[in-house]
């Protein structure tokens, strides 16, 4: 008889990234993870190397969002790992199926305090979904395939595993079949229970002013198809969450658009007046919900999600379906008949009002340029159908507004973190997944300091996106919130920037700069045409904000407008 | 009633996998949200490769819920029994720990 084959850890984990289905890692070299990388040269795996492990880890994640696969990041111990800790975070808040591998010290001194240790499970234990610290070989393939299944099963999310520099070179046999995870099977959502089913479609039957929240479980769900089934069944308008947008198509005329925060008047008025509210995959998160006392009070409440520890959390629900929304709805649908709702739909066409002439899209061309006519002609020019990656602050908020997504995967963004610096990188890992999508990134000039050096990545990796700064010369979004809320005291939200355009060329990549409405169309063509990266330097309006806002604390519908067109024409600050 | 504003103790058994870090994740639903522990028992059961943490903690009605929920979300976690509300005292063994 002959002895099984042993292996390295090392060739362990790539084994099982090959199995895996893994032929793509972002990551970062040094010592407590050489043997890893060593070896990976002997696999069929590409490796992107990123200029940062932030960064590295918004790679994996944009990667992962765009496709629908796990992303992976590999990573070294100490500083190396804890560099992921913002990406982990921003992964975990936004259910984005990511496996992050770091090199760890060697086993022996675990605990000690030596080079380049850092206790990273116990770091990353609130912004993982479940992490592992292995200090064997054996250890290795049981860890990463339930890691693997973590995070890819039931509501996903990030998972980490540390593996000690001894435990990737020692040698082990290795058994496939033997490390199957089942762990990840006690969390399997049930079926939505028949009664439950029942009691919905009696709610639907007596309810006259429904409304659909589309969150982004939708789209992680693949239930589509059968929400559209239902909202156009019943006659049911839909509002989106900001990681609801392209969950359900933008353009459907029961879409509403996005709720919220800085969701248009005449949606979050829509959910206040409602009698019934069917969330399916969102979770009431406070820039959703306004002052929480207040939120839609008419409203028999209906959540379907499949995270449980979700139900009541922010909102009290009438009904809570636990379950896995599409299997749900496919259940749900034959038990549903056809009725329509003339008078509540004609009831949110009043509602919206007056918001067109607000809108700034209608407002006389003066010549200057405002971010919101930047993305209304990217919107354009790129037919709705580019895959863009906004980053945090005004720019995702009107990118929110007037780009208007109709495909799933068609908008990512950091939303339940807010990560600033989130694009750039997202969007490289974006379009390394989907080579033939085009990607814009939409960024602020801070949030795209904050990560800039992965268009060197970009460069040295052939990716082609295109970056698109919205650049106000402030932190746009804290300066709007001290306008309105701190009496214009503008402490430390200036912001001075360095010159886009030769920072792209420095870096190899083309660079553009773009200072009047009338020459967006050119310069978006122009890099639409380019055969590499592209950052173009839109110079806005400085002191534009948002609108309408909820603010903090407040109502859903008691709203800062827009101001009238003639309001506008008087002040020059408010536009 | 006691008269105090303070929230009631509660008990809640843990039975979760014989791992590292596995007291840890259960110590941390609580940390995180603020939320003191009284007491905190950890022993081995019947059950192969399965301890059991008795705990009480102080917390009211909803954001006991949620730590319960985040409590049954571990990846680590094989069940978790309520011991319901208790009065402020000398805390005495759950039932199941006898
Ligand atoms: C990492 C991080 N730090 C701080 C913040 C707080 N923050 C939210 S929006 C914002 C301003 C963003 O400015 P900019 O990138 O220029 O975009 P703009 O709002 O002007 O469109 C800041 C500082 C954040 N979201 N993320």
């Amino acid at each position: 008889m002959t002895a099984p084959p042993t292996f390295t850890g090392a060739q362990i984990l790539m084994e099982c990234l090959v199995r895996e289905g893994v032929d793509l890692v972002f990551g970062y070299p040094g010592g407590a993870v050489l043997p890893a990388y060593d070896e990976l040269l002997n696999y069929p795996i590409r490796h992107v190397l990123v200029r940062h492990e932030q960064g590295g880890c918004h790679m994996a994640d944009g990667y992962a969002r765009a496709t629908g696969k796990v992303g992976v990041m590999l990573a070294t111990s100490g500083p190396g790992a804890t560099n992921l800790v913002t990406g982990l975070a921003t992964a975990m808040l936004d259910s984005t199926p990511l496996v992050a591998i770091t090199g760890q010290v060697g086993s022996a001194v675990l605990g000690t305090d030596a080079f380049q240790e850092v206790d990273i499970t116990g770091a990353t234990l609130s912004v993982t979904k479940h992490n592992y610290l292995v200090t064997t070989p054996e250890g290795i393939a049981p860890a990463l395939r339930e890691a693997f299944a973590l995070a890819r099963s039931g509501r996903p999310g990030p998972v980490l595993v540390d593996i000690t520099k001894d435990a990737q070179q020692a040698k082990a046999v290795f058994d496939w079949e033997a490390a199957k995870p089942t762990r990840h099977l006690r969390r399997t959502p049930p079926q939505a229970s028949e009664r439950g089913l029942d009691e919905l479609v009696r709610m639907l039957t007596a309810a006259e002013r429904p409304l659909i929240l589309a969150g982004h479980g939708i789209q992680m769900s693949g239930a589509r198809r059968e929400v559209l089934a239902l909202a156009e069944w019943q006659d049911l308008p839909f509002a989106s969450t900001l990681l609801g947008l392209g969950a359900v198509p933008g353009s459907h005329p029961l879409s509403l658009g996005m709720m919220g925060m800085h969701g248009e008047a005449w949606v979050n008025q829509a959910i206040q007046e409602a009698d019934l509210l069917l969330a399916f995959g969102m979770r009431f998160d406070d820039r959703v919900t306004g002052r929480l006392s207040d939120y839609a009070p008419k409203a028999k409440k209906v959540h379907l999600d499949v995270d449980a520890s979700e139900f009541n959390k922010n909102v009290a629900v009438d009904l809570a379906l636990h379950g896995d929304l599409k299997e749900s709805l496919k259940r749900l649908l034959p038990k549903v008949t056809p009725k329509s709702r003339a008078a509540w739909l004609a009831r949110i066409r009043d509602m919206k009002g007056d918001a067109a002439v607000r809108d700034i899209q209608n407002l006389p061309d003066t010549g200057e340029l405002h971010a919101a006519h930047v993305i209304h002609d990217l919107w354009r020019l790129t037919e709705g159908a580019a895959l863009v990656v906004t980053d945090v602050g005004q720019h995702q908020m009107w990118e929110a507004q007037y780009y208007r997504h109709d495909a799933e995967r068609g908008l990512l963004t950091s939303g339940g973190l807010g990560t600033m610096g989130f694009a750039l990188p997202a969007a490289i890992g974006a379009q390394v997944g989907r080579p033939d999508a085009e990607v814009w990134v939409v960024a602020g000039d801070g949030g795209i300091q904050m990560t800039s050096p992965e268009l060197m990545t970009a460069v040295q990796e052939g990716v082609k996106v295109r970056v698109a700064v919205i650049n106000n010369g402030f932190l746009g979004m804290v300066r709007q919130w001290q306008q309105f809320f701190y009496d214009h005291r503008y402490s430390s939200s200036p912001i001075q920037s360095p010159d886009f355009v030769k920072l792209a060329e420095a870096y190899g990549a083309k660079g553009l700069r773009v200072t009047s409405r009338a020459e967006v169309e050119s310069a978006v063509r122009e890099a639409q045409a380019h055969d590499g990266p592209v950052l173009l330097d839109f110079r806005v309006v400085q002191e534009d904000s948002v609108f309408p806002m909820v603010p903090t604390g407040a109502a859903l519908d008691q709203m800062i407008r827009r101001p009238l067109p003639s309001a506008l024409a008087e002040s020059g600050a408010d536009r | 009633m006691n008269g105090s504003n303070a929230p009631m103790p509660h008990l809640l058994v843990v039975y979760l996998d014989d791992e590292p870090g596995a007291l840890d994740r259960v110590a941390a639903i609580f940390r995180r949200r603020a939320l003191t522990l009284h007491s905190l028992t950890l022993s081995p059961t019947r059950e192969p490769g399965c301890s059991r943490v008795t705990l009480e903690v102080d917390a009211e009605g909803a954001t006991f819920a949620r730590a319960r929920a985040s409590l049954e979300k571990l990846v680590c976690v094989r069940r978790v029994e309520s011991g319901g509300a208790r009065e402020h005292g000398p805390s005495a063994p759950h039932p199941s720990s006898l």
